[in-house]
């Protein structure tokens, strides 16, 4: 395989685009590939690796939102302290959601996240000397970096695509560990993993952190492209779009799960050449995925080399 | 530890659900580098009392000594740390990954390495996955299937996914493995391997509780058989004696003794 190759190609076409394309449409539909890539890979941690659907992923991300533009402009701290901080507030969360959810079985834990996220959206709507309610916080100011200032698209693909890139390069060595090889075993048999000594509930706290933590920090930084932040923030349709790429990408599979992420970020936006029928499409490509290749594109692949080993051990 | 005390001690284990005894005043001990047979009617508290001793079941009364250390109400993960090992009546092994992929997985909690070593990739945790390798060499020529090592254990056949679990308990090196039903539903050639692979690892120091259904097999490889029957010993012994007690007659076969 050329994988570091590819990779350092692909980062490298992506670092150089801004020089070549001024549009900032598309620079603006790469700043979110790099946001969305981030939360679905996080996603992939807790529903891909141990098999657990967080409905908090959604929570987390708004949390990372609001968190992070309350320090800067209520609390004066730099975007660089608060955008972290933030991750570290939902990891907490995390934590304190993750323990009793998962004292039970996997169906609770998924109604147990969906009401976490619901009660976040109640809180931002309500809680109104904190958020300023359904108006959110507009003028959210631009954080400076060595006195440059980070507005407009340009800025913030680089920022965003940096973020993306330090985030990414942390998780592919946490999914290529053997953190994450006891994570997908105990996916695999939750009783075999213990009766040879695992702790399951430490794994699970583990990458339910994990996830809560860089995708707090991914929805910093939109809430900061944005400019603005209201509880629009948690509205099911990142938590919808996450869930595709991960699914699409093949749950566990790091690759898989970044090119369904990027191809599923950019593609609405190519659609919009038919305006009337860009969802449908869009549908369509995904019934097409679920008919077709249910375990995902990491999935399929596998499926295709497992079948020629099986012939040629047959043999 | 002294050899005077048992490698494991069970002691008055009780365990009901809603009222019926399933495993009531149960009591046996095994000696230190045996095999030791279980063998009853179904329905007489094996898979009760292996649930109990493993922690996969809390018993509502009773002790259960491990080389003298109590792991009567220990979580089945810390049981598996204190030493003890068990399979599973169905065949519970990791099928998407590969043969290799589910020895060294099962020795890793055994290992030193944390999360930050794991994830950095640190000296220590290298040299933990080079002496797994080995381990998982020699276990894996045992139960020979080295054409398999780099395939997904999915691929393989019901009676070879029953020796990859057996080799995958072997890996830390247990002081006692508990298998149940190891040869059930694998064929009779592959059942005079098995044993062989059972003798084999005897001979080498390690200690074995089989519960199995087929009696020959047990009587051929067990030093000691404690047969259970309506979920408490009824008697115990060298595979002789016990085949020739009426009383066991009468429970497997109904012929009044």
């Amino acid at each position: 395989m050329r994988m570091p190759l590819l990779a350092i190609i692909v980062v490298a076409v992506a670092a150089l685009l801004p020089l070549v394309v001024s549009s900032s449409y598309i620079l603006s539909v790469g700043v979110t590939m790099f946001l969305y890539l981030v939360a679905a890979m996080s996603l992939n941690v807790i529903y891909g690796l141990l098999g657990l659907l967080s409905l908090a992923h959604i929570a987390f991300w708004g949390i990372g939102g609001y968190f992070t533009v309350i320090a800067v402009m209520d609390l004066g701290l730099s975007f660089w302290v608060a955008l972290p901080l933030a991750g570290l507030f939902a990891g907490v969360l995390s934590i304190a959601v993750g323990f009793p959810a998962l004292r039970l079985n996997r169906h609770s834990f998924v109604v147990v996240t969906l009401i976490f996220a619901l009660l976040t959206t109640l809180v931002a709507r309500d809680w109104v000397s904190l958020t300023r309610g359904p108006m959110g916080i507009p003028g959210i100011p631009s954080p400076y970096f060595f006195g440059h200032e980070i507005a407009g698209a340009y800025s913030f693909y680089y920022l965003s695509g940096l973020f993306a890139l330090i985030s990414l390069l942390l998780l592919y060595l946490f999914f290529t560990s053997r953190i994450a090889d006891t994570m997908r075993a105990i996916n695999q048999s939750e009783d075999l993993a213990r009766s040879q000594g695992v702790n399951p509930t430490a794994y699970k706290l583990l990458a339910f952190f994990l996830s809560a933590f860089f995708t707090a920090m991914a929805g910093g930084i939109l809430a900061f492209n944005q400019r603005v932040i209201d509880p629009l923030i948690f509205d099911f349709f990142f938590m919808q779009a996450f869930l595709i790429m991960v699914i699409v990408g093949g749950r566990g599979s790091f690759v898989g799960v970044l090119v369904a992420g990027a191809v599923m970020s950019i593609l609405p936006e190519v659609l919009r050449f038919s305006v009337d029928l860009r969802m449908v499409l869009y549908g369509l490509a995904l019934l097409a995925f679920v008919t077709w290749a249910p375990n995902g594109l990491a999935g399929w692949i596998r499926e295709k080399r497992e079948e020629r080993l099986r012939s040629e051990l047959r043999q | 530890m002294s050899s005077a005390t048992p490698l494991l001690e069970v002691e008055g284990l009780r365990k009901s659900f809603a009222g019926v005894h399933a495993v009531d005043n149960m009591s046996f001990s095994v000696a230190r580098n045996t095999i030791t047979g279980i063998i009853g009617p179904n329905g007489s508290g094996k898979s009760t009392t292996i649930d109990c001793i493993s922690g996969f079941q809390r018993p509502n009364a009773g002790r259960i000594r491990l080389d003298g250390r109590d792991i009567t109400r220990l979580t089945p993960q810390k049981i598996a740390k204190a030493g003890l090992i068990r399979t599973f009546q169905t065949v519970h092994i990791y099928e998407s990954m590969t043969l290799r992929e589910n020895l060294l997985q099962a020795a890793r909690p055994f290992q030193a390495a944390g999360w930050v070593a794991d994830f950095l990739r640190l000296p220590g945790m290298r040299r933990e996955v080079d002496a797994a390798m080995v381990r998982a060499d020699e276990l894996v020529d045992m139960i020979g299937l080295r054409k398999y090592y780099d395939a997904p254990t999915r691929i393989l056949s019901y009676g070879q996914k029953k020796l990859v679990a057996l080799a995958a308990g072997l890996m830390p090196k247990p002081r006692l493995l508990v298998l149940d039903e190891p040869v059930a539903g694998v064929n009779p050639t592959r059942i005079r391997e098995v044993e062989e692979v059972i003798l084999n690892l005897h001979a080498a120091g390690e200690s074995f509780i089989i519960v199995e259904h087929n009696v020959e097999f047990v009587m051929r490889l067990c030093e000691r058989v404690i047969v259970f029957v309506g979920g408490s010993k009824m008697t115990e012994g060298d595979p002789k004696s016990v085949q020739q007690d009426a009383r066991v007659l009468e429970a497997y076969l109904g012929i009044p003794a």
